[in-house]
């Protein structure tokens, strides 16, 4: 029955083209530039949660 | 207040604020699990608490769900936020007044929320039972959180944004859309309303809401959480920064998509259902990459694991996700689904994600934070290794029944006889079999308990034993002086993390799409639904009995959704259409039987059946585990607002007649006395203007509409 009602809606049959298409070239597109990245670039990236700018005087130590 | 020296500043994070949220999740997962045992417990001993109404399971249940998900949780990932924000920033936060207009407003609610739900004040929508005054405070308190963020992001000195901070951005656009999405009400009084959406449509919003709640409340923070606080404990960074991207994006384009995987087999359209199982299956890839990128960045530090806490709770949290995410995408194939929506075997899968990721993580944190907070080491490592065991084998004595339960009764449910009969036609006799598995449900909720009081003495001690350090110094360059040795990067990934603003609005068109594309056809569905003439608006005292159910939480335990399976049209009878609930706001489809479905009682049983199970269950259905309602049967009908809510419904389209409301009372008292009338004839007198009578009458009306005469 419901189905009925959205065979109603004037080209709904495009959504789910669309919604693959947006989907897809966007997320293709994100992996292309990730892929393009270089690795020193990301090595930096990963170092900074261990670079907190705190003054080592003030750290304390966990044993 | 930063100092300037030359192109380094100088500058203090602000610990007070992680304090006050760190001691708000302990407090708040105490009391959010120790309601969790409450109501396990009253599953095998409905009256357990006596026949008090604040304390009925309906009303405590959603006081649990609330309890953990926004209160434990919710202070959990705060406190994730505010530590790791700022020392990823290298900036202590925007604004102490808005930090603690945070605490203090997110306290205020997390209050309200456990005033009003066991008083019955409750929209009855899942995870969003929270009346319209509350939601409108979520909402600010929520904008003063993303303000305070973003704002502390713009005043930045680091110049990238690691992965984490881009799951917390997702967290705030994400939730404050939805959370505006989902509640959108009209206010019938200050602590009533009804929500704009019925029925189908209803039913779809909530759980385009109620999924991604998981996805963007109970996951993506964490995830945030887990990529900073791995690569802390163990000293090293994540293993792979390129896949934090792929889970970052991946995760956030597809998880949107996935929510109609709660509302398979029921009157949504086949192609939402589908949708919803590709994507969640879609959702394994980046849930697993996620999970691996975190278990491999302890890669040669395996060692540390036996040894710190921390880490422990975050090898055994981030596993319960990737099993939990597996599990997820699984129960959205149909066929999957058939057999375990609806019951006990939601509960463990969900229970696992809470009890093994959310709480594992908020442990794993608070072991953490609060011996570097108070400048001591741990109190004990037994004790923390004690919690680590008791809360794993928790874990496992709490989930497994509860797979067993599930399957066990789902089988039932569906087992005929050669003869092509049902099996088991008494709902009850499917209950009865499982109780053994709500008791030892409730002994591993118990032992977790224990785990988490044992962390909180730990703590206390530690705490104790040091003096805390309200603010640590740092020291970084500026931003502008940091760019300023930057050369151009041709990457533009690069750039759009050094622009905060656009990158958000990036994160909300992710979002944006799915939900849109789902959204639309939705939207349509209210004025395209072909009407079924047989159904009418309800009479104004099934509307107030209609309320009643809703404040005594009833759809906690009952669906109202007949699925088109031959088991279920049997002991249920004709499954349920879409047209059938063009009026309901709210819809009341129900997520789990506890009790059977509730669809097509009307006409099953007489009045006098119904008025003596609301009374005492055990006389209609002996053995039955429903707690009885004797309140019901004092309490005078309030019909102080039916006028009001008559006027509200027709507002939003209910199809009353116009300026029916100036005659509603007549007919509620006509229709009132009619039924006591007849519970007269059957020795059981009541006076009309109890709040049994409309309860009845609502009981009565369910389903009838298109029963064939």
């Amino acid at each position: 029955m419901i189905s009925k009602v959205l065979n109603d809606i004037s080209g709904v049959g495009i959504y789910p083209v669309a919604t693959l298409i947006i989907f897809f070239s966007i997320f293709g597109f994100m992996l292309v530039k990730v892929l393009m990245r270089k690795k020193s670039e990301d090595a930096a990236m990963a170092q900074l949660p261990l670079e907190d700018g705190v003054i080592p005087s003030q750290e304390v130590k966990h044993g | 207040m930063a100092v300037e020296t030359g192109v380094m500043e100088t500058f203090e994070y602000d610990n007070r604020i992680v304090r006050k949220f760190a001691l708000a999740t302990i407090i708040w997962g105490v009391v959010g699990m120790l309601v969790g045992i409450v109501i396990a417990v009253l599953l095998y001993v409905p009256d357990l608490l006596g026949h008090f109404p604040f304390l009925s399971f309906g009303r405590l249940r959603p006081l649990h769900t609330n309890a953990v998900i926004f209160a434990f949780a919710g202070n959990a990932i705060f406190m994730g936020v505010y530590y790791s924000l700022q020392r990823l920033l290298k900036t202590r936060m925007y604004s102490d007044i808005l930090s603690n207009i945070n605490f203090w407003g997110w306290q205020l609610i997390i209050v309200s929320a456990a005033v009003t739900l066991p008083f019955g004040i409750t929209s009855s929508k899942e995870y969003a039972e929270l009346e319209w005054p509350i939601d409108i405070a979520i909402a600010v308190i929520w904008v003063v959180f993303g303000l305070n963020m973003m704002m502390t992001i713009l005043n930045r000195r680091e110049k990238h944004l690691y992965v984490a901070v881009w799951f917390y951005i997702a967290t705030f656009v994400t939730v404050a859309m939805l959370h505006i999405g989902n509640s959108l009400a009209i206010p019938v009084s200050f602590l009533k309303s009804y929500s704009v959406y019925a029925g189908v449509q209803d039913a779809l919003v909530q759980w385009w809401y109620g999924h991604n709640a998981v996805a963007f409340f109970l996951t993506t923070p964490f995830l945030g959480i887990m990529y900073y606080f791995i690569p802390k404990a163990a000293n090293r960074p994540v293993y792979s920064y390129k896949l934090s991207i792929v889970h970052f994006w991946g995760l956030v384009f597809i998880y949107i998509w996935a929510g109609p995987h709660h509302l398979l087999y029921t009157s949504l359209p086949d192609w939402a259902q589908s949708l919803g199982t590709a994507f969640s299956v879609m959702l394994i890839a980046p849930s697993w990459g996620g999970m691996i990128n975190g278990l491999l960045t302890l890669r040669g530090a395996w060692d540390r694991v036996r040894q710190d806490p921390v880490l422990k709770f975050m090898v055994v949290g981030v596993t319960a996700y990737g099993m939990s995410t597996f599990e997820g995408p699984m129960m959205s194939l149909k066929n999957v689904n058939a057999l375990t929506h609806y019951t006990d075997y939601i509960i463990g899968h969900v229970h696992l994600g809470a009890l093994a990721w959310n709480g594992g993580l908020a442990a794993a944190m608070l072991y953490f934070i609060i011996p570097r907070l108070w400048g001591k080491p741990l109190y004990s490592m037994r004790m923390a290794n004690f919690h680590f065991w008791i809360s794993t084998i928790g874990i496992v004595f709490y989930a497994i029944p509860m797979y067993w339960g599930g399957i066990t009764q789902s089988l039932m449910w569906k087992q005929f006889t050669a003869q092509g009969a049902l099996m088991y036609p008494n709902f009850l006799d499917t209950v009865t079999q499982i109780i053994p598995m709500y008791v030892i449900r409730s002994v591993g909720g118990t032992l977790y308990l224990t785990g988490f009081l044992v962390m909180a003495y730990n703590m206390i001690k530690t705490m104790r034993s040091g003096t805390f350090v309200p603010a640590e110094q740092a020291s970084a360059p500026s931003l502008k002086s940091a760019m300023a040795h930057v050369e151009k990067s041709k990457y533009k990934h690069r750039i759009l993390e050094r622009k905060p603003l656009v990158f958000t609005g990036l994160t909300l068109i992710a979002v944006l799409v799915g939900g849109v594309i789902e959204f639309v056809p939705v939207a349509m569905v209210r004025s395209n639904i072909p009407t079924i003439a047989s159904v009418k608006p309800y009479s104004p005292l099934e509307l107030e009995g209609r309320d009643i159910y809703i404040r005594e939480g009833c759809n906690n335990c009952h669906s109202q959704m007949i699925r088109p399976f031959r088991s279920e049209t049997e002991r249920y009878g004709e499954y349920s259409k879409a047209g059938e609930f063009v009026y309901d706001h709210p819809f009341l489809w129900g997520s789990k039987r506890t009790g059977p479905d509730l669809h097509r009682v009307g006409g099953k049983y007489n009045h006098a059946w119904h008025f003596q199970h609301m009374k005492d269950p055990r006389i209609t259905s002996p053995g039955s585990i429903m707690p009885a309602y004797p309140w019901l049967f004092d309490n005078d009908l309030d019909t102080s607002l039916t006028t009001r809510k008559i006027r509200a419904l027709s507002k939003i389209g209910v199809d009353y007649p116009p300026f029916y409301e100036n005659k509603a009372l007549t007919d509620l008292n006509f229709q009132a006395s009619q039924i006591a009338d007849a519970l007269k004839k059957d020795n059981m007198p009541v006076a009309p203007g109890k709040e049994i009578v409309a309860m009845i009458a609502y009981l009565q009306r369910l389903g009838i509409d298109i029963k064939a005469k």
